[in-house]
C-alpha cells in the first residue's frame, strides 16, 4: 500500500491536490429549493461485476483495424447507418441492456438504480475514480460502439468524432432536421444557441491545447477534464441534458464529444516528448464492467485499453507517423522487384494496364512469402509498394495531372476519394526523360487488402485529368512512354 | 475502495492542520502548501456582468517562483449553469477598464469545470504555469488580479449569448504545493 501511495504521489501531485481538495471540501450543499441536486459519479463498487466474463481481445478483434473518422467526413450512407443504429437502440426498453437508456444510465441516470451495479459509474472529478477518467470512457465508448454497429446493420460503422477545435458548431446531422422522430441524432434538450447552429467559445480550444502541452499523463488528464466539462455545459446550458452527469449520455452529441476526447488522448501521445501512458499497476489493473452487443457483461482492465489498434481494433484517422522512439538508423531498406511489364503502351489519355501479362523477376519467390505490414512500430516500419517506370520519356506534359488507380472496376468512377486512388505521377520540373519515375501505390494496396501473391493480378488505371476552367474540366492529352513498368516492394529491416 | 483509502491516507498525511486565513475562508487548507495570495472578500459575477476582478493580497512568495500552484475557488455557486464558459485569468497588472480579455491571453489559467458540479463546491485549478510567469513580474502593492470572465456561446447570427446567471464564491486562494 505504501508503494502505491508513493507511486500516485509521483505521478501527479497537482492532480492529487485537485482530487483530494475537491473531494474532501465537498460539503452537503445548501441547495436552494429551485435547484435539483445533481448526483456525482460514484466509484464502481468492488473490483468489477462478479459474474462478468473477462475481456478477451481475440474474441472481439475485427479482421482489420477500423478507423474512427471525423463526422464531417462521414458519407450520406454512413450518416444513415448511424441514425438507424441510434434509432434502433432508442426503440428498445430500458430493461434491455443494449438499449439507449440502459447504456446512458451506465454513465449516470435519474432512474432508480437499485440492483443495477453498472449504473452511475462514470468517472469524473471530484470522484476519486477520476484518475480513470480517460480509461473508463474509452471502455464505455468501445462497448457502446459495438452495440451501435450491430444495431445499425453496417458492419463497418465506427463512432464518429466532433473536432470542435476546427469546427465549433454542432455537426449539422445532429441538428437538422430538428425533429427527434425523423432524426435520431437530434436532441431538443440542448442550449438554444448550439441547436441553432451557434459555436462553442474559443477558450475551450485554447484550454485543450494547454492540456496537450502537459507531459505527465495524470496532469494532462486532469487538465483535459476541465475543457471537457466546459463542452458539456456549453452544449447543455442551464437545463440541457449534456450539463448533468445523470442525463448527459442521453444526448447523441455526448458520444461525438467523448469520441473526440478519446481521440485527444491519442493526439497527446502523438506529441511524443516523453508522453506515455501510465505504467502503474493500480491503473493498469483497474477493472470496470460494461455490456457488449450480445448483452453479456464484460470486465475490462486499464491495460487492455492502452493500445487501441492491437487490443480494441480501432484507430483514429490521423496520418501515419513513426513511433516517438523510432530510429531510422536502425533500419536498412531493401527493394524487391517481383514483376516487370515490358514496353507498356504510350500513355496519351486514360489507360488501363493489367499486370497479368507481366514477366516474373528474380525476387518473385521472396516477395510471395511476404505478409505485408502497413503499420509503423518500434520494431517494424511499414512496407511500401511502388510502381517504377524505367527510362521514361514525356514529350507532352498535360495541362493537369495523371491520376493512378489500382483495381478500379469498369463501372467505378475514378475519384481521388476512393480506396483505389494511389496518387498522381510527379512530372515536376522541366525534365523530359527519367531514368526511374516512381508512383507510390501503398495506400490502395493496403486499402484493398491486396496480398503479396496477388500483385501480378493488379490492374492499374491512369486517368489524365485536365485542369478546371470556368467550372469545367479542360480536355487534355499527354504523351508519356516508358521502356518498362516494375512493381517494387520496399521493406525496412532492423539491423 | 482501495483508491479511496489511498487518497484518504495521503489526505491525512498532507492536509492536517489549520492555519490563519481571512474569516470568510474557513476551510482547512493542506499543510504541505503555503498561501501565496488570498482574496479579502467574496467574489460575485452578477447577471449581465461579464467580468469580475478580484484583488488577491500576496502573503508569501517562494524563491524561485517556479512551482506547482493551485487556485481554489471556495464555496462556489452558479445559478443557472451558463450557456458558455467562465474563464479564469491571473495577472500582476489590473486589466484596463473592464477590457474583455482575449482567450489566448498568457494569463488564462483555465475554465471553470461545472460538469458534475454541486452548489457550494470548492473548485481547484492547476495554476502552475500562469502563476510562475505572473510572480516573475514586479507586483504592485502586493496585489494580484484574479479575473472571472463569462464568455457565451456564439449564436448562428454572430451574436454572443449574454450572461444571465449569477456566480459567487466565498473566496479565492492561491496555494503553492511544496514538493
Amino acid at each position: 500500500m505504501y508503494r502505491e501511495k508513493i507511486t500516485f504521489l509521483a505521478l501527479s501531485p497537482v492532480l492529487l491536490g485537485l482530487l483530494v481538495l475537491n473531494f474532501f471540501n465537498r460539503k452537503p450543499a445548501p441547495v436552494a429549493s429551485t435547484e435539483a441536486p445533481i448526483p456525482m459519479c460514484a466509484p464502481q463498487s468492488g473490483p468489477a461485476y462478479p459474474d462478468a466474463k473477462p475481456f478477451n481481445p481475440n474474441e472481439y478483434l475485427p479482421a482489420a483495424v477500423m478507423v474512427r473518422k471525423n463526422i464531417s467526413s462521414f458519407s450520406a450512407a454512413e450518416i444513415t447507418a448511424l441514425r438507424a443504429g441510434v434509432a434502433a437502440m432508442k426503440a428498445l426498453p430500458v430493461t434491455d441492456k443494449t438499449s439507449w437508456q440502459y447504456q446512458a444510465a451506465i454513465h449516470g441516470t435519474t432512474l432508480p438504480a437499485a440492483g443495477k451495479p453498472l449504473w452511475n459509474t462514470c468517472t469524473h472529478s471530484p470522484s476519486p475514480d477520476a484518475v480513470f477518467f480517460l480509461s473508463w470512457h474509452r471502455m464505455y465508448l468501445y462497448f457502446f460502439e459495438r452495440i451501435l454497429r450491430a444495431k445499425s446493420g453496417d458492419p463497418n460503422l465506427t463512432l464518429p468524432y466532433w473536432d470542435y477545435q476546427t469546427s465549433a458548431p454542432i455537426p449539422s446531422p445532429y441538428r437538422t432536421p430538428a425533429n427527434a422522430t425523423t432524426n435520431s441524432l437530434y436532441h431538443a434538450s440542448r442550449a438554444a444557441s448550439m441547436n441553432g447552429g451557434g459555436s462553442l467559445p474559443a477558450s475551450i480550444s485554447v484550454s485543450i491545447n494547454n492540456a496537450l502541452n502537459n507531459v505527465n499523463y495524470m496532469t494532462f488528464q486532469s487538465a483535459l477534464e476541465g475543457p471537457h466539462g466546459s463542452v458539456h455545459v456549453s452544449l447543455g446550458g442551464a437545463t440541457g441534458d449534456m450539463s448533468a452527469v445523470n442525463r448527459a449520455a442521453l444526448d447523441p452529441v455526448f458520444w461525438l464529444h467523448h469520441t473526440n476526447i478519446d481521440r485527444l488522448w491519442e493526439a497527446w501521445l502523438r506529441k511524443c516528448g516523453g508522453r506515455t501512458n501510465p505504467t502503474d499497476a493500480t491503473w493498469l489493473n483497474k477493472t470496470y464492467s460494461f455490456i457488449d452487443e450480445t448483452g453479456a457483461t464484460v470486465n475490462m482492465t486499464g491495460s487492455q485499453v492502452v493500445s487501441t489498434a492491437s487490443s480494441l481494433g480501432y484507430r483514429y484517422d490521423f496520418p501515419l507517423m513513426l513511433p516517438c522512439n523510432f530510429n531510422w538508423n536502425r533500419f536498412v531498406w531493401r527493394e524487391f522487384r517481383p514483376f516487370r511489364l515490358p514496353d507498356p503502351p504510350v500513355l496519351e489519355r486514360n489507360l488501363l494496364l493489367s499486370l497479368a501479362n507481366a514477366r516474373t523477376l528474380d525476387d518473385v519467390e521472396k516477395v510471395k512469402q511476404f505478409n505485408f505490414a502497413f503499420q509503423n512500430s518500434e520494431k517494424e516500419i511499414a512496407d511500401q509498394i511502388l510502381l517504377e517506370f524505367g527510362n521514361a520519356r514525356i514529350t507532352q506534359v498535360p495541362e493537369g495531372v495523371v491520376e493512378v488507380y489500382v483495381n478500379l472496376a469498369s463501372t467505378q468512377k475514378p475519384l481521388p476519394q476512393s480506396k483505389n486512388f494511389a496518387g498522381v505521377i510527379d512530372f515536376f520540373g522541366n525534365a523530359k526523360e527519367f531514368k526511374a519515375l516512381r508512383v507510390d501505390i501503398t495506400e490502395p494496396v493496403k486499402n484493398l487488402k491486396i496480398k503479396a501473391t496477388e500483385l501480378n493480378k493488379m490492374k492499374i488505371t491512369f486517368v489524365v485529368r485536365g485542369n478546371t476552367l470556368n467550372g469545367k474540366e479542360i480536355d487534355v492529352r499527354t504523351s508519356f512512354k516508358a521502356e518498362n513498368m516494375d512493381v517494387i516492394v520496399r521493406r525496412g529491416t532492423l539491423q | 475502495m482501495r483508491h479511496i483509502f489511498v487518497l484518504t491516507n495521503i489526505w491525512i498525511l498532507s492536509f492536517g492542520a489549520a492555519f490563519a486565513a481571512p474569516n470568510h475562508l474557513n476551510k482547512v487548507p493542506p499543510t504541505d502548501t503555503s498561501i501565496v495570495a488570498v482574496s479579502q472578500k467574496q467574489l460575485e459575477l452578477r447577471k449581465k456582468q461579464r467580468q469580475y476582478i478580484a484583488l488577491l493580497s500576496v502573503e508569501s512568495l517562494a524563491d524561485p517562483v517556479e512551482g506547482t500552484y493551485l487556485l481554489q475557488l471556495e464555496g462556489l455557486r452558479v445559478d443557472p449553469l451558463p450557456e458558455g464558459v467562465y474563464e479564469v485569468f491571473l495577472s500582476a497588472q489590473a486589466p484596463r477598464g473592464g477590457r474583455f480579455l482575449d482567450t489566448d491571453a498568457p494569463h488564462l489559467i483555465g475554465l471553470l469545470n461545472l460538469f458534475n458540479f454541486q452548489q457550494g463546491d470548492t473548485l481547484s485549478l492547476d495554476a502552475s504555469e500562469v502563476t510562475s510567469k505572473v510572480l516573475a513580474q514586479p507586483i504592485n502593492n502586493g496585489t494580484l488580479y484574479l479575473v472571472l470572465q463569462f464568455r457565451g456561446n456564439t449564436r448562428a447570427d454572430g451574436k454572443i449569448v449574454p450572461h444571465v446567471g449569477h456566480l459567487s464564491c466565498q473566496g479565492a486562494r492561491l496555494l503553492r504545493l511544496e514538493q
